[in-house]
């Protein structure tokens, strides 16, 4: 009996030993973690390259700030993230490169009850902010109708996110704790979010779009309504306004600059100090071949003279000149 | 018989081999215990030398973006959420447990209790789906029906009662075991002397049954406290003061939970974090601690 334990226990320790030997020592291993929200093009990125360079690619998500902590402590060689960089990280070293864009839209129920009103005159940025701050509580004050009850319920992001921190400053001098501290419920990650949006018709929310369209039509995701925003804040929704319609006429719109940034937003690759060299090369395809893919996944194209300065820090590895 | 000398060094050695290993388990597990306070402590040295005790510990604002760390609302809805559970749990897992003990046939006592202990062992991420999609709307709408009030279910009422349905099976499984270990002849005195089975019940077997059922409501208030998942998927994560059980809150474990992916990458917001954690670990030792005196002081108060 006590011998069968002892070879157990000697077969367990060799197995662990070669488990741990085949995976860490390659060189040419890319780690990558961080922001949710770059993740699903992070995929795509990776497969692409990994047939063209024999490479290994390992993406794991958990959030802007764990994909940031992990490059600082040299776990990952790369990390994701949907916000700016901190000036605390920077001060430890954090060395950063935009390399796509996307974009953060308000989000209300399909069967919500001003839809048709809010569909013809959007919303102005002033609206939202009163919206999400609380000032104004009724949906019918908002689509200029005689509505009883229906109070606008605001729904937010219970984890520190991206999009909510994006979402803030587009209405105002905010952070994500005031939009926090407002809201009647708050969820974990945009498809918590999105599925309480759907389950209380006059709730209103904030997400990525690619969580507010289907994938495989493009058109609006089930049982949520992206809300326009009134850019000229004329209170009418003009045709330069209306492209809500599909998410590949908004990405074409993010990409033009109609839609404001914020809330649309850059996305960044962070490493350590310069980029080690395997990492490095796959950056530089990322952004070069790699923009091919971009726009078909739901994401926004750099500008072409962006793209080709954020390569020359790539090759510094610094961001001054 | 004679044993050879050298089978017994053999045996001797074996049980001094013993003795050490079990030993050094006893250490590694205090060890381990000891390393996390110490870690909590170093790790949230920053922060609580940046600020100062009671903007950490009573302010209600938590925005670490712009440096304030007041997490006064997590503190006090942890309080409510679990007190409000228990409130909630303490009577029906006791009525449940006097019923399966002392009313119900002895085989069906049985089977049914078994199932409770099946009840236990569910993971609470499990309760918080399920009260996820069936108690919050169901919450919404009771509330708007009965009191007129608007609110997303997501709240403070729905994460206590989610915590008293989990806490359940723990108290019923505990009180009905220290129910069952009290003696026949308990049972037969009382009733021969006339009392009815209800009286029989309150005035001797729960008297008799006292530590152990105390016991078991301390073993579920400290689940309760602790619990994390669960409570963070329904409460509404919002780090202000609540103004009615309908709104949404924070418990230490949630703000915990919630935040963690995020707040690893600035050593302030880190330390922040860690020194939340900290303040609920006292907190549990603090509980745990007091709720072992004055169970050792009724014990002694109450034995038979």
């Amino acid at each position: 009996m006590g011998k069968k334990l002892v070879f157990c226990m000697i077969v367990a320790v060799i197995v662990t030993l070669l488990w741990s030997n085949c995976g860490g020592g390659r060189s040419d291993t890319i780690r990558i973690s961080g922001a949710w929200a770059l993740y699903p093009m992070m995929q795509v990125w990776a497969d692409e390259y990994r047939r063209i360079k024999p490479v290994d690619i390992e993406v794991g998500g958990g959030g802007a700030g764990k994909g940031m902590s992990d490059v600082l402590n040299g776990q990952v060689d790369i990390a994701m993230c949907s916000r700016p960089i901190r000036e605390e990280e920077m001060k430890l070293g954090a060395f950063y490169l935009a390399v796509t864009k996307d974009a953060v839209i308000a989000l209300v129920n399909a069967e919500n009850p001003v839809l048709p009103q809010l569909m013809s005159r959007g919303l102005s940025r002033e609206t939202l902010k009163a919206v999400f701050m609380k000032k104004v509580l009724r949906w019918g004050e908002v689509g200029h109708r005689e509505l009883t009850g229906d109070s606008i319920v605001v729904y937010g992001r219970a984890d520190a996110s991206g999009a909510a921190q994006v979402w803030a400053r587009f209405l105002g001098d905010y952070s994500q704790s005031d939009i926090q501290d407002q809201a009647d419920a708050n969820f974990s990650g945009d498809q918590a979010l999105c599925n309480g949006i759907k389950n209380n018709r006059n709730a209103i929310g904030f997400c990525n779009i690619n969580y507010a369209y289907n994938i495989e039509d493009d058109g609006y995701a089930d049982g949520i309504r992206p809300v326009p925003v009134d850019l000229d804040e004329n209170g009418i929704l003009d045709p330069d306004e209306n492209f809500y319609a599909n998410r590949s006429l908004l990405v074409q719109n993010i990409t033009l600059g109609v839609y404001p940034s914020p809330p649309a937003r850059l996305e960044y690759l962070v490493s350590r100090g310069p980029f080690s060299p395997t990492a490095r090369e796959f950056v530089r395809w990322i952004l070069t071949d790699g923009q091919a893919f971009v726009s078909g996944n739901g994401y926004v194209n750099l500008p072409a003279v962006q793209l080709q300065q954020e390569i020359e820090y790539l090759q510094k590895g610094a961001r001054h000149r | 018989m004679i044993i050879p000398p050298d089978r017994l060094g053999r045996r001797l050695a074996k049980d001094r081999l013993g003795v050490n290993i079990m030993a050094g388990a006893t250490l590694l597990v205090f060890l381990a215990f000891l390393s996390f306070v110490v870690l909590l402590i170093v790790k949230s040295r920053l922060i609580v030398f940046r600020y100062s005790l009671p903007e950490l510990l009573l302010s209600s604002r938590w925005d670490p973006v712009n440096h304030t760390f007041g997490f006064f609302p997590s503190i006090l809805g942890t309080f409510i959420v679990t007190l409000l559970s228990m409130a909630i749990a303490i009577p029906v897992s006791l009525l449940t447990a006097i019923y399966i003990s002392e009313y119900l046939p002895k085989r069906t006592g049985k089977y049914l209790s078994s199932f409770i202990d099946v009840l236990a062992g569910i993971p609470s991420v499990v309760f918080g789906l399920c009260m996820l999609l069936v108690f919050v709307p169901l919450v919404a709408e009771l509330a708007q029906r009965w009191f007129g009030i608007e609110t997303t279910g997501m709240c403070i009422l729905t994460a206590a009662i989610t915590l008293s349905i989990m806490v359940f099976p723990i108290i019923v499984s505990l009180a009905v075991e220290s129910l069952q270990a009290l003696p026949r002849e308990m049972r037969e005195t009382s009733l021969s002397l006339g009392s009815t089975r209800w009286q029989m019940v309150k005035k001797v077997l729960l008297k008799g049954a006292g530590p152990g059922i105390i016991s078991a409501i301390l073993l579920g208030f400290g689940r309760a406290l602790g619990e994390t998942m669960a409570v963070a998927m329904v409460i509404g994560s919002r780090n202000t003061l609540p103004d009615s059980l309908f709104s949404a809150g924070q418990t230490l474990p949630s703000l915990i939970v919630s935040s963690f992916g995020e707040m690893m990458s600035v050593p302030e917001d880190q330390s922040a974090l860690v020194f939340v954690a900290l303040v609920l670990f006292l907190l549990v030792t603090v509980t745990n601690v007091s709720a072992k005196t004055v169970n050792n002081r009724l014990r002694k108060k109450w034995r038979y």
